[in-house]
C-alpha cells in the first residue's frame, strides 16, 4: 500500500495582479508521504506558502492536480475543500492565529465543533490534547494571556485535536526563542513518527536536523532536495 | 454556535457598546415616533372609537366630506326617512356642536359636545372609556362628560358633578371619560337635547345618523342603496368613516409624511451606523474568520456566525430600546398621551430591529464571504 497521501501533479497558480500575471508556482510535481517530516525552504517570496496552501487544499491551483488520498481536490467545491480541511489537515500558523475571543480550551475545542461532535465529547478530547502539550493548567486562559511558545501548542493541540492525516505548519518556530523551537520541532518529529505527514515551510536552516526530506523552492521552481546547506545559503 | 457568537461580542466590547447603542436609539426613536402617530391616529378616530359601534352600523353623514370631524348639518328628518329602508332595524340622530367651556376658576376651553339618546348612546361613549360616574347619567339636563386627561390643559380639577358652563349655559360634569380624548379638540358627551341647547342647534337639525340594521340585512347592500337615493348624504361602514378620517387628517396636515420621513431616517441611519460599525468590527476580526475557515468552516458557517451576532446584537439593543420606550411611555401617560404597546406595534419594532441589524450585518457577510482562508498565511 502507498504511503504517499499528497501528490501535486502538474500543478501551478499563477496570481492576476492589475494586468499583470504573478506567477508564484511554476508547474510542480512533488508528493509528501505520511511518517515523514518535510521540510519547505526557500526564500522570501518564493513559492513556499503558495505550495504550502495548495498542499492544505486552501487554494485551487491555476493548473494542473492536487491528489489528497488519491481524490483530485481540484474538482471539488469550497464546501468539500473546506470539509477535507476539518478531517484531514490540520494547521499550525507562524502567528498561531488562535481565536482571540476564546480561551485556550475553547481554541482546542473549535474544530471538533465544526465537526459537530458533541460538546462534552469535544472537551474531554481538548482537555487530553491540552494536557498532552503541558498546558492544561492554561486552559482557561485567553490567548493573550499566554507567551509565544504557549501560544503555539495550544495551537498545535488545535491542528491535533481531530487526528488529522496531515500537519501543514507555516514557520512554527518563526515566533519562538530558540528553546521553545526545539520543544516544538520535538513534538512535530514525534507525530511524524506517529504515521503523520508533517510539512514545515520555514526559512530555519537549523530545523533541518528534524527533517526526513528538505524541499527546496526558489522562484516558484521546486527541486525535490538541497544537497548542503551551503547550497542554500 | 450561539456560544462562539456571544463570545465575539463579548470580547470586541467597544464595538458592541457602539453597535448596540445604534440600536437603541434607532429603534427607540422609530417606537416614538410611531408609538406617538399611532395615538394620534386613535384621537383622529375617536369620534368612532368611542362609540358604541357594531359591526353591521352605518353612519350616514353628509355627502360632501370624508371626514368624521368635520360634520356639515342635515336635515332631522331623515332620521325617520332612513328607517324606511329595507334592511334598517333603527335609526338614531346625533348632535354636534362646537362650544365653549367656562370652569369656575374662570379658565375657558373649546369643546365639541357630542349628543346622542339613552339608552343605547350610539355615539358614546363606550363602557371602556368611562372612569367615573355612569352613562345614564347624561340622561339628565345640563349633564355633560369632561376627559380626565384634558383636566392638565384645562388647568383646572375634574370631579363629578362640577358645575361648568358651556356657552354661557349652565352645565354639571356627570362623567368622567379617560382615552376618550379627541385630536385638537375636547370631546364632552350628552343627550341629544343637552347638545342642541349647548350648541344652539336647531331642533330641525343633525350631525349624524347612526343606523341599526337587521340582523339578516346586508350592510353593503344597504349603504349602497342610501347612496343611491339620497345624493346629499352618504352612508359609511363606520369603521371605514374611522379609516376615511384618519387619512383625511394625515394628508390635510401633511403628519403622515412628516412622521413617515422621521421613521424612515432613522431606519436608514441606523442601518448604515448598524451595518458599518459590524462590518468595520468583521475586519477587526479577519484574522479570526480567515482561521475560522482555514482549519474547515464553510463561508456558510461564518455568514452564519455573523448573522448569529447581528440577531443578538438586535435581540439585546431592542429589549434595552423596548425598556426605554415602556419608561417614556410611563412618563408622558399623565399627560395623556397614551402609547399602546400592542402585539402589532411591538411585532413592528421588533421587525424593524432585525432588519436594520441582521440587513445591516450583509455588509461584513459579503465581505468576509470574499475572504480567502490563504489570508491566514
Amino acid at each position: 500500500m502507498s504511503n504517499t497521501i499528497v501528490e501535486v501533479k502538474n500543478a501551478s497558480k499563477t496570481y492576476l495582479s492589475g494586468d499583470t500575471t504573478v506567477v508564484a508556482l511554476q508547474p510542480t510535481t512533488v508528493t509528501f508521504n505520511k511518517g515523514e517530516l518535510t521540510l519547505i525552504m526557500g526564500p522570501s517570496g518564493s513559492g513556499k506558502t503558495t505550495l504550502l496552501s495548495l498542499v492544505g487544499c486552501i487554494i485551487y491551483p491555476t493548473e494542473g492536480n492536487v491528489f489528497l488520498n488519491e481524490t483530485n481536490v481540484t474538482q471539488l467545491s469550497e464546501k468539500e475543500l473546506a470539509n477535507i480541511r476539518l478531517n484531514t489537515v490540520g494547521f499550525v500558523f507562524q502567528h498561531f492565529n488562535l481565536l482571540e475571543p476564546l480561551t485556550a480550551l475553547e481554541n482546542v475545542m473549535q474544530p471538533m465543533l465544526l465537526q459537530k461532535v458533541p460538546i462534552s465529547k469535544a472537551k474531554d478530547r481538548a482537555l487530553k490534547a491540552l494536557e498532552k502539550v503541558n498546558l492544561l493548567d492554561r486552559k482557561n486562559n485567553l490567548p493573550k494571556k499566554l507567551s509565544g511558545g504557549q501560544k503555539q501548542r495550544v495551537a498545535i493541540a488545535r491542528a491535533l485535536v481531530t487526528s488529522p492525516d496531515i500537519i501543514l505548519c507555516d514557520e512554527p518556530t518563526a515566533s519562538l526563542d530558540a528553546k521553545s523551537g526545539a520543544v516544538i520541532m520535538e513534538e512535530l518529529k514525534e507525530l511524524s513518527r506517529q504515521d503523520k505527514a508533517v510539512i514545515i515551510v520555514t526559512h530555519d536552516l537549523r530545523l533541518r536536523k528534524f527533517a526526513d526530506r528538505v524541499i527546496y523552492v526558489e522562484e516558484g521552481n521546486v527541486s525535490n532536495e538541497i544537497s548542503n546547506e551551503e547550497d542554500y545559503k | 454556535m450561539w456560544k462562539l457568537a456571544w463570545k465575539f461580542i463579548k470580547y470586541d466590547r467597544a464595538k458592541s457598546v457602539g453597535i448596540i447603542t445604534a440600536i437603541v436609539i434607532s429603534i427607540f426613536l422609530i417606537g416614538q415616533q410611531v408609538g406617538l402617530l399611532l395615538f394620534l391616529m386613535g384621537l383622529m378616530g375617536n369620534l368612532v372609537g368611542n362609540a358604541n359601534v357594531n359591526e353591521k352600523d352605518i353612519w350616514v353623514i353628509e355627502s360632501q366630506t370624508a371626514n368624521a370631524n368635520t360634520l356639515n348639518k342635515i336635515d332631522q328628518r331623515y332620521v325617520q326617512q332612513l328607517k324606511s329602508i329595507p334592511g334598517v332595524a333603527q335609526t338614531y340622530g346625533v348632535v354636534i356642536a362646537s362650544g365653549e367651556a367656562r370652569f369656575l376658576d374662570g379658565n375657558t376651553a373649546g369643546v365639541t359636545v357630542i349628543g346622542s339618546d339613552a339608552p343605547q348612546f350610539v355615539i358614546g361613549p363606550n363602557a371602556s372609556r368611562i372612569s367615573e360616574g355612569s352613562v345614564n347619567d347624561l340622561n339628565l339636563p345640563e349633564a355633560v362628560s369632561a376627559e380626565f386627561y384634558n383636566a392638565k390643559s384645562w388647568n383646572t380639577d375634574l370631579y363629578l358633578n362640577k358645575p361648568i358652563e358651556i356657552n354661557g349655559k349652565s352645565a354639571q360634569i356627570k362623567v368622567i371619560t379617560k382615552k376618550a380624548q379627541a385630536f385638537g379638540g375636547n370631546y364632552m358627551y350628552t343627550n341629544t337635547a343637552n347638545a342642541r341647547f349647548f350648541g344652539n342647534v336647531p331642533a330641525y337639525q343633525i350631525s349624524l345618523i347612526s343606523l341599526k340594521l337587521n340582523d339578516a340585512a346586508a350592510k353593503e347592500t344597504v349603504i349602497a342603496q342610501i347612496n343611491q337615493l339620497y345624493p346629499n348624504l352618504r352612508a359609511w361602514d363606520a369603521k371605514k368613516l374611522q379609516n376615511s378620517t384618519v387619512k383625511e387628517i394625515l394628508v390635510s396636515s401633511n403628519m403622515g409624511m412628516s412622521f413617515g420621513t422621521l421613521v424612515v431616517f432613522a431606519m436608514i441611519s441606523g442601518f448604515f451606523i448598524i451595518g458599518l460599525t459590524l462590518y468595520s468590527s468583521a475586519l477587526d476580526r479577519v484574522k479570526d474568520y480567515g482561521t475560522l475557515k482555514a482549519i474547515g468552516a464553510n463561508n456558510k458557517y461564518v455568514n452564519k456566525l455573523l448573522i448569529m451576532q447581528a440577531f443578538m446584537y438586535a435581540i439585546i439593543g431592542f429589549s434595552i430600546a423596548f425598556l426605554l420606550l415602556f419608561g417614556f411611555a410611563q412618563g408622558v401617560k399623565n399627560s395623556g398621551l397614551n402609547i399602546n404597546f400592542s402585539v402589532g406595534f411591538v411585532s413592528f419594532l421588533l421587525g424593524i430591529t432585525l432588519f436594520i441589524s441582521v440587513g445591516g450585518s450583509l455588509f461584513a457577510v459579503r465581505k468576509i464571504s470574499k475572504l480567502e482562508p490563504a489570508s491566514v498565511f
